[in-house]
């Protein structure tokens, strides 16, 4: 189009975030009771989580369930982008890896405390995947996949540079070590390895992102999304800027995954080039199909159910045989993952149940 | 009477094919232009130019002024489209779909309430999603969010193709009330009738140029059906 006209820029330029993250309207998203009735389910989950340590008393079961927490974390950032924008992420663990240094830099190497680390490395992803995102939530479809991709192994070449080994540990990776008085959550870091004491603070963590990702997905903001992901050319006749809400989804889902790098580097008390490795992030992406990424607990799920099957299958030396059959079982049979099926079965049950109720009558 | 929109020597391709061979044309306020031609003529390339699909040169100005080329733009300017395919955002309720028409920011005489007067089929599925709804619903519906964003200027694409002939009358009626409220239309139409029954003015394409214009009561003079063969 030609400019030689007077450019006059546009009454309303583009999509105010503040407006976007503003309720849906009653009746299909988020009305004060919805929430109220969401908040207070959430509590009740998170109080009766807290007492998951109590009841499986086994080591081995418990750090699966705290490892199936933080993998499901980091599936649910992952659940999150490719559910609401319909973007696919294979690079998920630039942040959740940049995180997991960042942690281990900061406590390690500058002598932070752990909350202060806990918060820079948050932050450091965060902010990191808002840079990427600037660039890549411009492209579409394979070529976004492609992308992060890329960025994702870039991290991970340059983590293992020896002109780095004195801040990153090159291949070694980097202990993760804080001040004996120092604590996180009223965890020293002795005890931290125990995945029964670790516990309350990945479940508190996952409530939260649950929360978090529930109430934006009911938002107007989510239903914006949601007509971005399914016709991007027509959001943006109707006017919005497409590439802000976007750059909003890609921002909070490395946020998210930043959190399960920082949960991650905690409870290991070690990182290694492995966080941002491209397996770690096919897995989270494996779990988060697996368990399903269109419901919200879906990619936690999966998380769950891909550490024990990990734990138990990895013995055989067949673990990524099973993974692949299970990935095809997810994606031909089971079209909603393992929480769709559970669903809609539920439901097929339910319609069931009513007909033969009625025709009782 | 002022011009709303002109679209000035327009030049458009698609991978290397010319399409839009300099069309210039122009809507004036509260007017209603049938844009008519035969099957790949540019008449859909014309209306989706002005959003920037694909990239034009020429000159496209809303009031004189010239629009940039992004395509969120047009609808904060007051040019709002009814496109030809895939209208609706299926898995948005009635009520969803139509808010999203407001994202320009632009307010105006059309609310949800009035957009309900007008197409009261919308208002008795105003919950349901947009797939659920039939052809002329989602056509209601596509109508009812660009009305959201209170156009100056309303681009129509072939709003009655696949519709039931009762549904077109409906649809015939509503779009009486938004020339009555002083919105201009640009009518992208096979049928004569309908242009005949709506618009004052025609502009007709042919391979991408604009090969007739004129008042529609010429439509039916040979000359013209023989350059646009509805």
């Amino acid at each position: 189009m030609s400019t030689t006209a007077e450019q006059v820029p546009s009454e309303v330029p583009a999509t105010d975030p503040a407006a976007l993250l503003a309720p849906a309207p009653v009746g299909s998203g988020l009305d004060r009771r919805t929430v109220l009735r969401g908040l207070g389910l959430a509590v009740v989950v998170l109080v009766v989580g807290l007492f998951v340590p109590d009841v499986i008393s086994d080591p081995t079961n418990m750090g699966i369930a705290t490892d199936g927490v933080v993998l499901g974390i980091l599936a649910l950032s992952i659940g999150f982008l490719a559910h609401r924008s319909g973007l696919i992420s294979l690079g998920h663990t630039a942040f959740y890896g940049a995180s997991a240094y960042g942690l281990a830099i900061a406590t390690t190497s500058w002598d932070w405390s752990p909350m202060q680390a806990i918060v820079f490395a948050v932050l450091g992803g965060t902010v990191l995947g808002l840079v990427i995102g600037a660039f890549v939530v411009r492209t579409p479809g394979v070529s976004f996949l492609v992308l992060t991709l890329a960025i994702g192994q870039a991290l991970h070449q340059l983590v293992v540079q020896d002109s780095v080994r004195e801040t990153t540990g090159a291949y070694d990776g980097l202990a993760v070590t804080w001040g004996a008085d120092d604590k996180v959550a009223g965890i020293a870091q002795a005890d931290i390895g125990n995945a029964a004491t670790f516990w309350p603070l990945a479940w508190v963590s996952l409530v939260v992102v649950l929360v978090v990702l529930w109430l934006v997905g009911r938002s107007r903001f989510g239903r914006v999304l949601e007509a971005i992901r399914e016709n991007e050319e027509r959001a943006r006749f109707s006017g919005f800027n497409t590439y802000v809400p976007r750059l909003i989804a890609f921002t909070l889902s490395s946020a998210i995954a930043s959190l399960a790098g920082a949960l991650f580097a905690l409870k290991a008390s070690f990182v290694s080039p492995d966080t941002l490795s491209f397996v770690t992030a096919g897995d989270s992406l494996i779990a988060a199909i697996v368990g399903g990424f269109a419901t919200l607990v879906g990619p936690l799920v999966g998380g769950v159910v891909y550490i024990y099957a990990q734990s138990e299958l990895s013995d055989s030396g067949n673990l990524q045989l099973f993974t692949g059959i299970a990935l095809v079982v997810a994606v031909v049979f089971l079209r909603g993952g393992i929480v769709g099926a559970v669903t809609d079965g539920g439901r097929k049950l339910r319609t069931i149940v009513q007909t033969r109720k009625g025709a009782g009558r | 009477m002022t011009t709303l929109l002109q679209l000035k020597d327009v030049r458009a391709s698609y991978d290397g094919a010319l399409v839009l061979d300099g069309v210039s044309l122009h809507v004036d306020a509260g007017e209603t232009v049938g844009l008519v031609g035969r099957n790949g003529a540019g008449k859909t390339t014309t209306l989706l130019s002005i959003f920037g699909v694909p990239q034009v040169t020429g000159e496209i100005l809303v009031e004189g002024k010239a629009l940039g080329k992004r395509g969120y733009e047009p609808a904060a300017r007051g040019v709002s489209i009814v496109p030809q395919e895939k209208r609706i955002f299926p898995n948005l309720t009635v009520t969803e779909n139509i808010l999203l028409g407001g994202a320009s920011g632009r307010r105006g005489r059309w609310t949800v309430e009035t957009l309900f007067e007008l197409f009261p089929n919308l208002a008795r599925g105003k919950d349901r999603p947009g797939d659920r709804l039939s052809g002329g619903e989602q056509q209601m519906l596509a109508i009812a969010r660009g009305l959201m964003a209170d156009p100056k200027v309303l681009l129509l694409d072939e709003p009655t193709e696949g519709l039931a002939p009762v549904i077109i009358d409906e649809l015939i009626d509503a779009l009486k009330v938004i020339q009555d409220s002083g919105t201009a239309l640009v009518l992208v139409e096979q049928h004569v009738r309908m242009v005949q029954m709506l618009a004052s003015r025609f502009v007709a394409l042919g391979k991408g140029r604009v090969v007739a214009e004129g008042a529609t009561a010429d439509l039916q003079s040979r000359e013209v059906q023989e350059l646009i063969a509805l």
